[in-house]
């Protein structure tokens, strides 16, 4: 089999160009998805190494966000697996917690940095129910 | 300590992976002149973690307080535009043509910037991710999972001292590999890198409400092989494992990949059809 010699190739675009358009894309990002404002934020606060409360109630198929407020002296990490979220809350500080429209049934959360006591769950339900 | 040792030990991991990659990548090419790039990159980075950790609070107010997702998002989209800015780079210089050893020359200062960037990003992210989370180990108080501020930086010592062995160990076993193999192996692994830190920056965007998550969770396979178990960790930065990611997250992974292939077979294409005209007409 004859190999054909090489022939060059189109000189592609400078590649300079991709973090130009990153930025860009960003920055229309920002622009265009600037977040539908929910309903009041749902508090949860952490008082002595627990969540008060820590059973929160929320609907089915609606945005929510909760407000994690630190009363405590010690931080601590708002952590769930289920609901994919990592979020460390310094001593008198507060987090917002955004929460997608989820199905119903049950998504525990917890305190990443004193995981005996800080435990907590969200129950999604479907309203009317 | 066990947290502070895990957490540093990922977090450094991933940034010596890339580090590793990049410096291995250099002496391959024979462009060795660059490897200072990554040294300002990673010391400029390790500076801008410790100083990043006194504005924290500033950044994290801002945007509503998601300040600190949107930046992690914006760091990441932009080190896997980087990652793909060397992968491109690297084919090119290989393919050797003679255009390009020219705008090779001219275009130095860009490779410099592209490389700097590159190793300051990456390093930065998991450094400011890394500060915060130390952090708040050591004020979690004497009840907490940190143990107090020695063991946590003893832990987090550790962890790095772990990650850069590992890397290091990597890339020693790298050498005796053939050029060829050499280049494919680690360019097919840069680019799955490039597409699971942009599947993580729309993760964050989508945590934030920045982006929709169309479909909240389209697999959840943490009961088989969780993202923090170190198998697990392993997967997640080498490969981009996501054991629970929203349908978001694995559209932008796949369609990063699939640009990505579309690009590389696109340009075979390009090449192959004067050719095959040519014998055809022959």
């Amino acid at each position: 089999m004859s190999r054909m010699p090489p022939r060059p190739g189109p000189i592609p675009a400078p590649p300079t160009s991709i973090p130009l358009l990153t930025l860009l894309a960003c920055a229309a990002l920002a622009a265009v998805a600037a977040p539908a404002r929910a309903a009041e934020p749902i508090e949860i606060h952490i008082r002595d190494n627990r969540f008060v409360p820590d059973v929160v109630e929320v609907p089915a198929n609606t945005k929510v966000r909760l407000l994690v407020i630190n009363d405590g002296a010690e931080a601590e990490e708002f952590e769930s697996y289920e609901l994919n979220r990592e979020k460390i809350v310094r001593p008198g500080g507060r987090i917002t917690v955004f929460l997608p429209p989820l199905k119903p049934g049950e998504y525990p959360f917890f305190g990443e940095f004193h995981p005996e006591t800080a435990q907590g769950r969200i129950v999604v339900k479907e309203p009317g129910k | 300590m066990a947290g502070a040792y895990l957490i540093m030990l990922r977090e450094g991991f991933e940034a010596a992976l890339i580090v590793g990659i990049v410096l291995a990548v250099l002496a391959r090419l024979g462009r060795r002149d660059l490897a200072r790039h990554v040294g300002l990159g990673v010391g400029a980075a390790v500076v801008a973690s410790i100083a990043f950790a006194f504005a924290a609070d500033g950044v994290s107010a801002l945007f509503e307080g998601t300040g600190q997702e949107v930046l992690n998002g914006v760091i990441l989209a932009i080190a896997a535009a980087m990652i793909t800015y060397v992968v491109v780079w690297v084919r090119e210089t290989r393919k050797g043509l003679k255009a390009h050893l020219t705008s090779q020359v001219e275009a130095g200062a860009a490779k410099a910037l592209g490389i700097f960037l590159l190793v300051f990003l990456t390093v930065f992210r998991e450094g400011f991710e890394s500060v915060l989370f130390l952090w708040g180990l050591m004020l979690a108080g004497p009840s907490g999972s940190g143990g107090g501020i020695t063991a946590t930086v003893a832990g987090a010592v550790a962890g790095i001292a772990t990650a850069v062995a590992i890397a290091w160990a990597l890339f020693a076993g790298g050498r005796r590999i053939p050029l060829t193999a050499f280049f494919n192996g680690t360019m097919v692994l840069l680019v799955l890198l490039a597409a699971g830190m942009l599947a993580s920056a729309a993760g964050f965007w989508v945590s934030v409400d920045w982006l929709p998550a169309i479909e909240y969770s389209v697999w959840d396979t943490s009961g088989i092989l969780s993202e923090r178990s170190p198998l697990g960790s392993f997967f997640a930065v080498m490969l981009g494992y996501n054991a629970n990611p929203s349908l978001m997250e694995v559209l932008v992974w796949a369609g990063y990949l699939g640009a990505v292939l579309l690009w590389l077979t696109g340009d075979r294409l390009w090449r192959r059809s004067p050719q095959s005209a040519r014998s055809a007409s022959a």
